[in-house]
């Protein structure tokens, strides 16, 4: 028995064995899977850790929402590297939570994506710095250190600098911080980035040093791009273009999900203690459970009142984001069609609306919650 | 054909060409395989892209380049210091020595979060400490094992002339030692260019190479970030030619080997 | 034959009851030498010869003071060895050139002179000389491995003998070279050798060399290292037919029965 022949044969098993691992592996076929009882399996890649953020996803996951539309639900966390508009892109997932600008720039180098439910209506971007270091308005914010995230969380900040004549580039020192409040407190830089829910919350968590009780809201100074007029829109419900034209089935499970985490919004915003537990029983979250119940606090006004219902996209707010976006080279132009779309949403929400649920939260009153120190 | 062949036999044409030969297949493959290119785009999107961005890409190139040359020059001098004195002195063997090792297997880059608090985030302080750290032992290690090589009968020459030990370390010891210190300053040329870029993921100054690097692939703008690695790579290569010329210039003696015909 | 040794005032070498052991105590002990004495006259060419172990290396590094005795003492110039190191009193030729190869050649010549302090037109005037000495004239420029390794053994050479010194130690310093080469260098040493007036001590495996170069040769016996016996040699100048000399082969058959007797 000659070698030769033998070791091309094991090469050749080696090389189809390798080839169906890769097949296998590679696609990630979550819809028309393997039907495990009635539920299909589902996906969403989020765009941080499991936060109050997302509250209205794990909501849905934990108290049967998902269920009750046919769907087991997988949630995946998100990361500093996990982009989540490519994660949904290549299949990884079925649907990816996304900000709007973040999900919009990728869609621009070729990634067909799109936004099918606009859960925040209002953005939580704030710039924080110390009361006493002067910089009241946009305009004090040239020659200073200018703390942000990059990685897309800095396009309202850019865009409210460029509004005001200040070129980031040049006027500023953009300086990439972590997410928390640390380089603020030691002053290596004169303004951080901070959404309201969380990093804001971070500091106010914190002990002052100095007069040995917490930071209180007073000790610093906020700039809200609400305010300024740059504001874009934030945590969005994506899901991929090309298979929601080809395929049916990924349509309906669509419809399905964003119903059933519509659902779970709606619970987190009457029921937000719940919530908050819901969060905690997740995989450990960032911060206990006082910042949980303070973020799950903040989210709501960002998503309540819905007037158009929510999840449903107002061509204003939309356009806003688009004009900012492009005029402050975030985009080089504006989206083609496509970008988002209000059919499935609205079919979500008609059926909410029959089970007599409350898809606006026009009477939505924002609760109290007391700072806890360390958010424990 | 037959002038292409003979200039391709030219020692410098060689890598030229297939250099050339690489960017041609690589382009051409995309363009046929992958038109949108996307993670990998072709070379002429990223000469592009580097072109587009060349302003913001020359300040980040100095940014970083400051911090890699700083850190590199430094880290040597305190390596080269260090191993002096270890191989003089049995006691700095001793406690030297051991702290090096400890401190090469640490992971130097877990340290970057470290250090921009300890020195604050926007100086470049914090990332020169990265590339010291990452420099110190290969330059630290190789020289000391340069010192240790030096001939013994040579030693004795300059015992039997009386010579004191320091100066058998100037005579003889270090020029033994220099072909391995520059084989070193040549691995850590690469080092420190990567340690750098990636202790500026950890956070500092946006408009450093590390981050614009990490800032377009997170926001998929591919070209653009393989042209901020270009830059990488253009000031890693250009390290590597300076301490190159420099060993030449210092190392007479072995370029005289190398004209004769390997007598 | 055992000739009677010639008394001056001042032997150049005095070597008195000298043992060497190496790793006392240990497992690996060897006694190199035991007991050996020894007096060399200035202006002798005394070569130490024996079959391997017999410590005729290890004399000699002692009497360069590159090792220390375990017992007795030797002078150099009538002061200690250690004294006559620091005192650079010596200069030293090896069976390995050992040519710094990040000098020049006149850089090279240069380096025992820059350790004593010479002044730098000094030193250069000296290499200079010795580069002629040598006939290696013109070659200061050029780097030791440009050069063949009979050159770099007369570099060596002129090495040793740049700052004059009274006694010269070489250990087998031409025993890498051809036949050819190794006759000419020889030739060349002994024509410095009598400019100079230089105390040579010389060790070599070769006895026909032993004879040719030496007025003395001292033959020495393996475990523990001793002298057997010492051989006067009184050829007269060396010419191109000395070799060929009756005279020449009788002390060569001296020498060699000596080391029969000894086991080599």
């Amino acid at each position: 028995m000659k070698p030769k022949p033998k070791m091309w044969r094991l090469l050749a098993v080696l090389l189809a064995l390798a080839t169906f691992a890769v097949a296998c592996g590679g696609s990630d076929d979550a819809a028309g899977g393997s039907d495990d009882g009635e539920l299909t399996p589902v996906t969403l890649q989020l765009q941080w850790v499991p936060q109050s953020q997302f509250a209205g996803y794990f909501a849905a996951r934990d108290l049967g929402f998902y269920e009750d539309v046919g769907l087991d639900v997988t949630i995946v966390d998100g990361g500093l590297d996990i982009v989540p508009a490519t994660v949904l892109d290549s299949g990884a997932s079925d649907f990816a939570i996304s900000w709007v600008p973040r999900g919009l720039v990728p869609r621009e180098e070729g990634l067909n994506i799109t936004n099918i439910a606009q859960v925040f209506q209002r953005s939580g971007t704030l710039q924080v710095s110390f009361a006493d270091s002067g910089i009241d308005s946009v305009d004090d914010l040239a020659g200073t250190n200018v703390g942000n995230w990059g990685f897309g969380n800095e396009f309202e900040l850019v865009a409210g600098l460029r509004k005001n004549g200040i070129d980031p580039a040049s006027d500023v020192t953009m300086v990439g911080q972590d997410f928390n409040m640390t380089a603020l407190i030691n002053g290596d830089i004169d303004t951080a980035q901070a959404m309201i829910y969380n990093e804001y919350a971070m500091v106010l968590e914190t002990v002052n040093a100095d007069t040995g009780e917490l930071y209180q809201p007073e000790d610093f100074n906020i700039i809200d791009w609400n305010d300024v007029g740059t504001a874009m829109l934030q945590d969005a419900i994506w899901a991929d273009a090309d298979r929601l034209d080809d395929d049916e089935a990924y349509r309906e499970m669509a419809v399905k999900f964003v119903e059933g985490s519509l659902r779970g919004w709606i619970h987190c915003r009457d029921n937000p203690q719940d919530c908050v537990e819901a969060i905690l029983a997740a995989e450990p979250p960032f911060g206990g459970p006082g910042h949980q119940a303070w973020m799950m606090n903040e989210i709501n006004p960002l998503v309540w009142p819905s007037p158009q219902g929510v999840g449903v996209m107002d061509p204003v707010l939309w356009q806003q984001t688009v004009d900012i976006a492009t005029a402050e080279g975030i985009l080089t132009s504006a989206p083609t069609d496509g970008a988002f779309r209000t059919d499935i949403v609205k079919e979500a929400i008609a059926n909410l609306e029959a089970d007599g649920v409350d898809v606006n939260g026009n009477d939505f009153v924002k609760g109290t919650v007391e700072v806890t120190e360390g958010g424990n | 054909m037959a002038r292409l062949i003979d200039l391709a036999s030219r020692p410098t044409a060689a890598p030229v060409l297939v250099g050339l030969g690489i960017l041609a297949v690589w382009e051409g493959l995309l363009r046929v395989v992958s038109p949108d290119g996307f993670v990998l785009p072709p070379p002429t999107e990223i000469a592009a892209a580097f072109v587009e961005n060349f302003d913001a890409i020359w300040t980040g190139a100095t940014i970083t380049g400051y911090v890699i040359v700083s850190g590199l020059i430094v880290g040597a001098l305190l390596a080269v210091g260090a191993a002096l004195l270890v191989n003089r002195f049995r006691i700095a063997h001793e406690a030297i020595t051991p702290l090096a090792v400890a401190i090469s297997a640490v992971p130097i880059i877990a340290l970057a979060p470290i250090f921009n608090n300890w020195f604050g985030l926007t100086s470049a302080r914090s990332k020169q400490f990265i590339v010291i750290l990452l420099v110190f032992f290969p330059i630290f290690i190789n020289t000391v094992k340069g010192l240790g090589l030096a001939d013994p009968s040579k030693i004795e020459l300059m015992r039997s002339y009386a010579a004191t030990k320091s100066r058998i370390t100037r005579e003889v010891r270090i020029p033994t030692a220099l072909p391995l210190f520059f084989t070193a300053m040549k691995v850590s040329s690469s080092l420190a260019v990567i340690g750098a870029i990636v202790a500026e993921y950890f956070g500092g100054r946006q408009d450093a190479l590390g981050p614009m690097i990490t800032q377009a692939a997170g926001l998929t703008r591919y070209a653009d970030a393989w042209a901020a690695v270009l830059a990488g790579t253009l000031i890693g290569t250009i390290l590597y030619v300076a301490t190159v010329l420099i060993e030449n210039a210092v190392m007479p003696w072995h370029s005289s080997v190398r004209t004769t015909d390997g007598r | 034959m055992v000739a009677p040794s010639t008394s001056s005032p001042t032997p150049a070498v005095q070597v008195q009851g000298v043992s060497k052991v190496f790793n006392p105590g240990k497992s690996n002990q060897v006694e190199a030498l035991d007991n050996v004495d020894l007096a060399i006259d200035p202006g002798e060419f005394v070569t130490l010869i024996g079959p391997s172990g017999c410590g005729k290396s290890t004399l000699l590094r002692l009497i360069a003071s590159l090792t220390d005795t375990t017992a007795g003492s030797i002078q150099v110039n009538g002061k200690g060895a250690e004294q006559a190191r620091l005192d650079q009193d010596y200069g030293m030729a090896f069976q390995k050139a050992g040519l710094f190869d990040w000098r020049t050649v006149a850089k090279n010549i240069e380096l025992p002179l820059e350790l004593m302090g010479w002044k730098s037109a000094d030193r250069k005037s000296r290499a200079l000389e010795m580069l002629e000495l040598v006939q290696l004239a013109g070659f200061g420029d050029h780097h030791p491995a440009e050069l063949s390794g009979g050159m770099q053994q007369r570099v060596a050479i002129a090495r040793a003998l740049s700052f004059e010194p009274s006694l010269l130690l070489m250990d087998e310093p031409f025993g890498a070279l051809d036949e050819m080469t190794r006759e000419h260098v020889q030739d060349e040493l002994l024509r410095i050798w009598q400019d100079t007036k230089t105390t040579v001590v010389f060790v070599t495996h070769s006895v026909p060399e032993a004879v040719y170069l030496s007025t003395r040769v001292v033959v020495m016996s393996p475990r523990p290292g001793q002298i057997s016996s010492m051989i006067d040699v009184d050829l007269g100048g060396r010419t191109e037919f000395t070799r060929d000399d009756p005279n020449f082969h009788t002390a060569v058959t001296e020498v060699r029965k000596a080391l029969r007797a000894v086991g080599a």
